[in-house]
């Protein structure tokens, strides 16, 4: 594990997304992109490229903030966990997918074994409750 | 470093502090213990044991909810930053020190360099904007 630089927060998120291949998973329960193209851009090549990018949000307000982009949006009851991985990378944080000056860590997971517990936390407790947002 | 059972993610920090002998650091921006009567207690003993204990609130809103601790408050502008940590242990997490049903995942820094990056985030980040709070 690694801390990001804070000042390139929002760029390690941006480089798992172009990166990936096959699939991103984002967990954000709050969300404001506003002023975040590169982010967006990112997102919606990735989809455009085939990428599976599945994006969740917290029941409720979640889902307000993400205007613009083209993702799979699912919502979670009482989600609060922050994570960001595809099939090669894994991130975590203290911070939502949010365009604010919030004092926020970023990490990096190195060990497949992390990358590994990550996924397995999501699968077990946030993909089991989750539901696809219908709009 | 280490994924946490969610089961244990408060259980894990009352366990830190028990353990620390000289310090303990508690950052969380938003607070509401009632019912973690466990933490509490194990948070207001370091007084007793001369173990000095700072706590981290988000400066205006995060002072509610720890009128029942009894350790030195700080506020700092903006913080959404998690973490918990003694001279010995570290423990990152997406959670709050709230008693909520939500979602959450914690990590034992279990490396000496994860340790040491960590508490370079908080001396750079968070201690230097940190003001103390007077009641």
């Amino acid at each position: 594990m690694k801390y990001v630089d804070v000042k390139e927060n929002l760029n390690s998120i941006i480089s798992m997304v172009e990166n990936a291949e096959e699939y991103v998973v984002l967990v954000s329960p709050y969300s404001n992109l506003e002023g975040w193209d590169k982010f967006k851009n990112a997102i919606n090549k990735a989809t455009k490229s085939g990428v599976k990018v599945d994006y969740y949000v917290r029941v409720g307000d979640g889902y307000t903030g993400i205007e613009g982009i083209d993702v799979n949006l699912f919502e979670v009851p009482e989600l609060h966990a922050k994570m960001f991985y595809s099939e090669k990378d894994a991130l975590i944080s203290s911070g939502n997918l949010a365009n604010n000056p919030d004092i926020n860590w970023v990490c990096i997971l190195q060990t497949e074994q992390e990358k590994n517990e990550l996924r397995e936390f999501f699968n077990n407790h946030i993909k089991p409750v989750a539901s696809k947002y219908e709009g | 470093m280490k994924i946490l059972d969610p089961l244990e993610n408060f259980s894990k920090i009352t366990e830190l502090i028990k353990n620390a002998e000289e310090f303990v650091v508690l950052v969380s921006p938003y607070t509401a213990l009632e019912g973690f009567d466990s933490l509490i207690e194990a948070i207001n003993n370091t007084t007793e044991r001369n173990v000095k204990t700072s706590y981290y609130v988000r400066e205006d809103v995060g002072i509610e909810g720890t009128d029942v601790l009894n350790v030195d408050i700080y506020e700092v502008p903006g913080l959404h930053a998690k973490m918990f940590f003694s001279e010995k242990e570290a423990i990152i997490g997406s959670y709050h020190l709230k008693n909520t049903d939500e979602i959450n995942w914690g990590y034992v820094l279990d490396y000496p360099e994860e340790y040491n990056e960590m508490k370079d985030f908080f001396e750079k980040q968070i201690k230097k904007l940190a003001v103390p709070y007077k009641k």
